[in-house]
């Protein structure tokens, strides 16, 4: 018994000293400007589900669902229920879909964007922070600011827009799971899209 | 602009009109057959051969960080397609991700089986393919192709020889699971003693689970110890993983063979069954076992019944011990699957979770010092008579087990720690080791009746045994609130220990009660409430209260920046990765760093220290100790005067080990 308290112990050093932020911990907090010059904290949405979704203009995956409405039909549902749906642009200064704030506000009424609002990364940080590796990329955040949801929009990593219709949307799931109060059956997918341009 | 370019390739007619061939700004891609005609005396295959420009790449199966790999829908005629292969892929490093694919030149090989001879066969190809240099292009195309019957055969073409294709591992190849944490899956891959693995490099098949950058590998003798940093965390079964391991032969040519991992290593394996099997054995020696158990198991094993007779019995009793362990196993692991977003490889990152393990081990401590029983009504039961027939003993194991709950739910409590790590099957030999260590004295008694005699009486020595084991539990407790203390302010611990003076008081109120089932029922409603008062513990971080205490510390906070500046600089930098949780850390520490002559050694050559704390969660850290290929504590990383290149030290440092840095330094 004491051996197995003991061997038990040892687990605990074994098991417990290596960890990281990850689905089920809170969420990094950010601290980033919208296209609009509005600054946007995790913390303002405590209470509420938060969308990431990380966004380049000019990558063929991102393409695939804006081109198609896909993504602007996710918004406007998710807009709909309160949810917080932020896009973030992490492209750095002079790289593939990097834009300047001015022309976010009006590339995002050119895409006819639902989205709460447009986050210009250009440093990268908050991107990151999260570990985004492609565009896209999505992250679901609980109302009390846990992560509940990294990885990809949805099961089909084609560029083929007629894959959507048959396509598993893992963030529609997500939130649905997550509003019911049950597991999330899928809480980490691989990303898939182009590399983010930070 | 690019998409552009996609929708007028989808729609282009150019190549509709059955071409072999397709060009793109970024190279060509061309479908062709291993020879000019099919015949069934020879191996036929059809090959995809990508050429592309500098700097432009296509992906592995598993495409890695990014991207995506191709895909192609085939529609043949007069043939089947039996196989394909994936030439070696390479790691491509692109800007922070690691990418798994192809760059320059690469072949797809799909190997035919043709039907009906003295007919061609065509071949239909839709491909999806994404080309990529930082920024990416998907491509969609269709490619036909005709290969007539053919008398002749011969050797295919050149091309079809020039990449490398994996093959099975040989089956003296043996990888295995060792363990898990929260980000990494250890396992050790055990190879012949004749066979060198030169350059080994791993690569996952699958980018669910595992991430794609290197793995750290440890050659150890004819073994390698293998880290694969792990993507989806909530996975607790690895084996049958797939992975593709690249190597070279003695000439340096490239070799390939593919691999699944195995269920957890034998030797693993078997330290886990001893440890099990001496808690169970132990178990027989708790007051509610022994007394009750040995009067009713040894009247089955007196010394009237027939040698043969007695031995089936032994057997039929620790077969029904056994049994009803496993059982308790299997509903275990039903509790896991159903609750599995507790998540087993739980993180003492969490302070809640680190209260939670304490509050448990309290109430264990408890009952081990005879505060309360539980289910004490369980012993009468088994006291009870069962038939001398071998379902009697089979019973009498089962019974036995029943009896043992009252002392086996601690138990149960430690085993359950112990296991939830691990894979599915290890809980079950957990279970199955308590099982047969529980049955085994008795199993040896009926095999050995006269060794009745050194048995010891019952006693009050077993209720001080028992006593005893709570005060290692009230230590976990206390290394636990030493782990707290660093991690949340101070009112948090007050709040702890407040849940810990409801649980005392609450336990004293119980025994006011006298109807037995009813106290029981109160304990349980004790217990539970208990976790629900801790769920409201005040977590704000430490940091914010608590100042350094050190006037003059040496030891600077970690940032890249600053580091970074002084590597430029040309400076020694020495970084410490610790954290609280961190026992080897606090040693090392203790013993090594913080000790006057280290000290010393470090300001005379002029190093500059760095702590970066990972106590709590800092995303910065964590992607510095990414960058280092680590994702786990300790981490020592040292740069020399002048060098660029970060030196990783052992997990357990020595002084020596460190003042060999200096040494070094020293020479010419």
């Amino acid at each position: 018994m004491k051996k197995l308290i003991l061997a038990l112990a040892l687990t605990f050093t074994g098991t417990l000293a290596f960890a990281d932020a990850k689905i089920g911990a809170p969420a990094p907090d950010f601290s980033v400007t919208d296209a609009n010059g509005k600054t946007h904290k995790l913390s303002d949405y405590k209470g509420k589900y938060v969308v990431l979704e990380w966004y380049n203009k000019d990558c063929p995956y991102v393409r695939k669902h804006y081109d198609s409405k896909n993504m602007q039909n996710i918004q406007t549902e998710m807009t709909g229920k309160g949810i917080v749906w932020l896009s973030v642009i992490s492209s750095a200064k002079g790289k593939q879909g990097y834009m300047p704030a001015a022309d976010v506000v009006k590339n995002g009424t050119k895409e006819s964007s639902k989205a709460t609002a447009i986050l210009v990364d250009e440093n990268g940080k908050m991107g990151k922070a999260y570990g985004a590796k492609t565009t896209p990329h999505m992250y679901l955040i609980d109302p009390q600011g846990v992560l509940r949801y990294n990885g990809a929009i949805d099961s089909n990593d084609s560029a083929d827009p007629a894959t959507i219709a048959s396509s598993e949307n893992y963030i529609i799931r997500a939130v649905a799971s997550a509003e019911k109060g049950e597991k999330i059956a899928k809480e980490t997918s691989k990303p898939y899209g182009c590399s983010v341009k930070y | 602009m690019s998409f552009l370019l996609l929708i007028c390739i989808g729609v282009s007619p150019a190549f509709a009109a059955g071409s072999s061939s397709f060009k793109f700004p970024q190279g060509t891609l061309e479908l062709i057959s291993s020879h000019a005609g099919w015949n069934p005396a020879q191996k036929n295959s059809l090959g995809l051969h990508f050429k592309m420009n500098e700097h432009w790449h296509i992906y592995w199966k598993n495409s890695g960080d990014s991207g995506a790999a191709p895909k192609w829908k085939w529609t043949v005629e007069n043939a089947k397609i039996t196989g394909e292969q994936w030439p070696l892929p390479e790691r491509i490093n692109i800007e922070g991700l690691t990418n798994l694919g192809y760059s320059h030149e690469s072949l797809f090989i799909f190997d035919l089986a043709p039907q009906d001879p003295a007919k061609p066969i065509s071949v239909v190809l839709n491909l999806e393919f994404l080309i990529c240099k930082v920024e990416c292009i998907p491509y969609f195309t269709e490619l036909r192709k005709e290969i007539p019957f053919a008398a002749q055969t011969g050797p295919p073409a050149a091309i079809f020889s020039t990449f490398i294709y994996p093959e099975n591992a040989p089956s003296s190849f043996r990888w295995s699971v060792d363990g898990r944490t929260d980000q990494i899956l250890k396992t050790t891959l055990s190879l012949p003693a004749e066979i060198q693995l030169k350059n080994l490099e791993v690569f996952p098949e699958d980018g669910e689970t595992f991430k794609s950058s290197v793995p750290a590998l440890e050659p150890q003798g004819s073994q390698y110890l293998i880290q694969l940093p792990l993507q989806d965390t909530s996975k607790t079964d690895f084996a049958g993983s797939r992975f593709l391991l690249v190597t070279e032969d003695s000439a340096g040519n490239k070799k390939g063979y593919e691999m699944a991992l195995e269920k957890a290593a034998p030797t693993a394996l078997a330290a886990i069954l001893i440890w099990a099997l001496l808690g169970g054995f132990i178990l027989n020696f708790m007051p509610c076992v022994f007394p009750v158990l040995s009067i009713k198991v040894l009247s089955f094993l007196g010394p009237d019944q027939d040698k043969q007779k007695l031995r089936t019995s032994g057997l039929y009793y620790t077969m029904g011990v056994m049994c009803s362990f496993l059982a308790l196993g299997g509903l275990l692991l039903a509790l896991r699957a159903g609750g599995e977003q507790i998540g087993w490889g739980f993180q003492l990152q969490s302070p809640l979770i680190a209260a939670a393990i304490a509050l448990l081990f309290f109430w264990l401590g408890l009952n081990f010092l005879g505060t309360f029983e539980i289910g004490q009504s369980l012993s009468y039961l088994g006291a009870k008579k069962t038939s001398q027939s071998l379902w009697g003993s089979f019973m009498t194991g089962v019974l036995a087990t029943v009896v043992a709950t009252p002392c086996t739910a601690p138990f149960m409590g430690a085993a359950l720690g112990a296991s939830l790590a691990m894979p599915a099957m290890n809980t079950l030999m957990v279970f199955a080791g308590l099982g047969l260590g529980m049955a085994l004295p008795f199993l040896i008694l009926s095999y050995a009746p006269q060794a009745l005699k050194f048995l010891p009486k019952p006693g009050m020595w077993m209720q001080k045994l028992k006593e005893f084991l709570a005060f290692p539990l009230f230590a976990t407790v206390l290394w636990l609130m030493w782990v707290l203390s660093h991690q949340v302010v101070v009112d948090s611990l007050l709040y702890l220990l407040g849940v810990f003076l409801l649980v005392a008081l609450w336990i004293w109120f119980v025994h006011t009660i006298r109807h037995e089932k009813l106290r029981q029922l109160m304990l349980l409603a004790g217990f539970v409430l208990s976790f629900v008062i801790l769920s409201f513990l005040p977590r704000d971080p430490a940091s914010a209260s608590t100042p350094s205490s050190a006037a003059v510390d040496v030891w600077k906070p970690f940032s890249v920046e600053q580091v970074q500046k002084d590597v430029d600089e040309g400076k020694a930098v020495f970084i410490d990765f610790t954290a609280a949780w961190c026992i080897t850390c606090q040693v090392n520490k203790k013993l090594v760093l913080h000790t006057t002559d280290i000290q010393k050694a470090f300001t005379e050559n002029n190093v500059q220290l760095y702590k970066a704390d990972w106590t709590d969660k800092d995303p910065k850290i964590t992607e510095a100790l990414a960058q280092d290929g680590r994702n786990s504590l300790p981490l020592y990383v040292y740069y020399q005067a002048g060098s660029r290149k970060a030196l990783l030290l052992p997990e357990i440092l020595t002084k020596s080990i460190v003042l060999e840095l200096f040494n070094k330094e020293n020479e010419p």
